[in-house]
């Protein structure tokens, strides 16, 4: 693994920041089919990132995706505008859905992850340095997320928010509906809790 | 640690980073704003249903447009007769004179001046110089001329049960109902207004002497007693549902303002002569309108101006259910409540229906 891939979350920042007409992008978008277009399209890429960042799949990252925008849309009147913008509001709905999608398929989901890696290792030829590290990092990434998936759902969203989708503290906060001291608690329990389940993932490695 | 392992965890999350995030397939997201655009159009049609002021206001806007062009349809002026409107044939006929005296079935030849009602019961009929009327017609006399209202509400013969308390409750047998006094009708044959139930006299407050601003009356108080407070009206109770509006100037004018519920109910306690009577004024009212409870007895229509045999026997103001306790004295048989919501100016604003009771 490579410093590169990780030191962007040692220090985690927004991924972008806020066009300062976003705020009335919001409002228009409550009655404006155009204007809730325009925020999709400066937001889809973002969201369709984290949801891949945490399901590593396409083409769950896209179906959750379009449902993250479709609750954005039923639930845009509810709206209520903070000085992060909308983003940490779509962040919340996006890794609520992917909770519930992790929910719905069970553990069984990372466990079927961790034996699609295995398949992957029986199958590939380890011929060049190059698949060999493609398939490592693929390997890591996997079991990453079998861990980030075995945690408790609140855990989940905390990590996801803060570091797949780069939120600031405080709006990860908001984004949890927490204050910022329950935001830095629930953030270090998930820290631990990730560790213990990376730790136990790795010893259950054939 | 090894090379698969990290020191920190949130590190390890930086393993979800390394292949950097794929693009969306092509088309997914052009794909998903037009699905997008769908979902708002539906959306804001969805969330467009005219709020409940908004409902009320169109369909007392359909009514007062449907009533409008009826009553248009239906106001004759025959200018013709302005010089001298005689009535014959009367049978089954009440006439109000401007003065508020009534004349059932007057002879043949006589002179209706401005100003008069003429009310045909059901199964009555008259003549008005070469017009003829049909049970249900209400017309007066206006500007020298004919003039009938469509927009009448009939008079409800009430239904007069009796519990296993003894008491007598009145209820509406029907909801009130436009009728169709006289037909427009300038040349041809002479008209005959369709027959019908008994119509009150609705058209408008009769131009009398004695009409003018509304004076309050307080209703009458049980002997020693205070008023108590209105009870919580039974489900039942009955609304006439929506009344024409009037604006108060008189029949076959531009029916104007949003529709009113008058609702009313009349219970006789036991064998006593004491009516219980309670009402009802739709949100729609407003505050300032007063609302009286005319009572009549026998065949004599309740309603305003106050003519002969007429007593108010309650008042309130602007929405809201109020009540009171009539006695119509032993010698009352058979007494008709009505509403009548009058504005500021004593301007008949919407007539409630009938309510019949039989006493003793």
């Amino acid at each position: 693994m490579t410093d590169a891939a990780v030191f962007p979350l040692v220090e985690p920042s927004r991924y972008e920041p806020v066009p300062f007409d976003e705020r009335e992008l919001v409002e228009r978008a409550r009655h404006d089919a155009d204007a809730f277009a325009e925020l999709y399209r400066r937001h889809v890429g973002a969201i369709h990132g984290f949801v891949y960042r945490r399901t590593g799949s396409r083409e769950v990252a896209e179906d959750l995706t379009s449902a993250t925008f479709e609750k954005a849309l039923a639930g845009i009147d509810r709206f209520r505008w903070t000085p992060g913008g909308i983003a940490p509001w779509l962040f919340r709905i996006a890794t609520n859905l992917v909770t519930d999608h992790h929910r719905r398929r069970g553990r069984r989901s990372g466990d079927r992850a961790r034996r699609a890696v295995d398949r992957l290792h029986d199958r590939v030829s380890f011929d060049t340095d190059d698949a060999i590290e493609s398939v490592l990092d693929f390997d890591r990434a996997a079991l990453v997320r079998v861990a980030l998936d075995r945690l408790n759902p609140r855990y989940q969203r905390v990590l996801s928010l803060r570091y797949l989708a780069g939120l600031e503290h405080d709006e990860a906060a908001r984004a949890m509906g927490v204050n910022r001291s329950l935001m830095s608690v629930l953030t270090h329990r998930a820290t631990k809790a990730l560790g213990r389940e990376l730790q136990r993932v790795q010893e259950e490695r054939p | 640690m090894n090379d698969d392992t990290h020191d920190d965890p949130i590190e390890a999350l930086g393993e979800l980073f390394a292949d950097g995030d794929p693009e969306p397939t092509p088309g997914f997201v052009d794909r998903v704003e037009a699905d997008l655009r769908i979902a708002h159009a539906e959306r804001d049609r969805n969330r467009r249903p005219a709020p409940a002021w908004g409902r009320v206001g169109a369909l007392a806007s359909v009514a007062v447009v449907v009533l409008a062009v009826a009553t248009a349809g239906f106001i004759w002026r025959d200018r013709s007769v302005s010089s001298a409107l005689e009535l014959t044939n009367a049978r089954g006929v009440v006439v109000t004179l401007p003065d508020g005296s009534t004349v059932d079935n007057p002879a043949d030849g006589f002179d209706l001046p401005e100003g008069t009602l003429v009310v045909v019961r059901t199964g009555g009929s008259a003549t008005i110089n070469d017009v003829s009327l049909g049970g249900g017609a209400v017309v007066t006399i206006r500007d020298g001329a004919l003039v009938t209202a469509a927009s009448v509400t009939t008079t409800v013969a009430a239904v007069v049960s009796r519990p296993a308390n003894g008491s007598r409750q009145a209820t509406a047998t029907a909801p009130p109902e436009t009728v169709r006094p006289t037909p427009t009708a300038t040349t041809g044959p002479v008209p005959t207004a369709t027959a019908g139930p008994v119509p009150t006299a609705t058209a408008g407050p009769v131009p009398t002497a004695t009409a003018g601003p509304v004076v309050p009356v307080e209703p009458v108080v049980p002997p020693g007693g205070e008023k108590p407070p209105p009870p919580p009206l039974p489900a039942n109770f009955p609304h006439p549902g929506p009344t024409v509006a009037h604006d108060g100037a008189g029949p076959g004018a531009p029916i104007q303002g949003s529709a009113v519920d008058l609702g009313l109910r009349v219970r006789v306690a036991g064998r006593s002569h004491r009516v219980d009577v309670a009402w009802s004024v739709g949100p729609a009212a407003d505050p300032t309108w007063q609302a009286v409870v005319i009572r009549t007895s026998g065949d004599v229509v309740a309603d305003w101006p106050l003519g002969p045999r007429s007593v108010l026997v309650g008042e309130s103001r602007g929405p809201g259910r109020s009540d009171a306790i009539d006695e119509p004295g032993p010698e009352a048989t058979v007494v008709n409540y009505r509403v009548v919501l009058l504005d500021t100016s004593g301007g008949v604003v919407a007539r409630g229906v009938v309510q019949t009771v039989a006493l003793g």
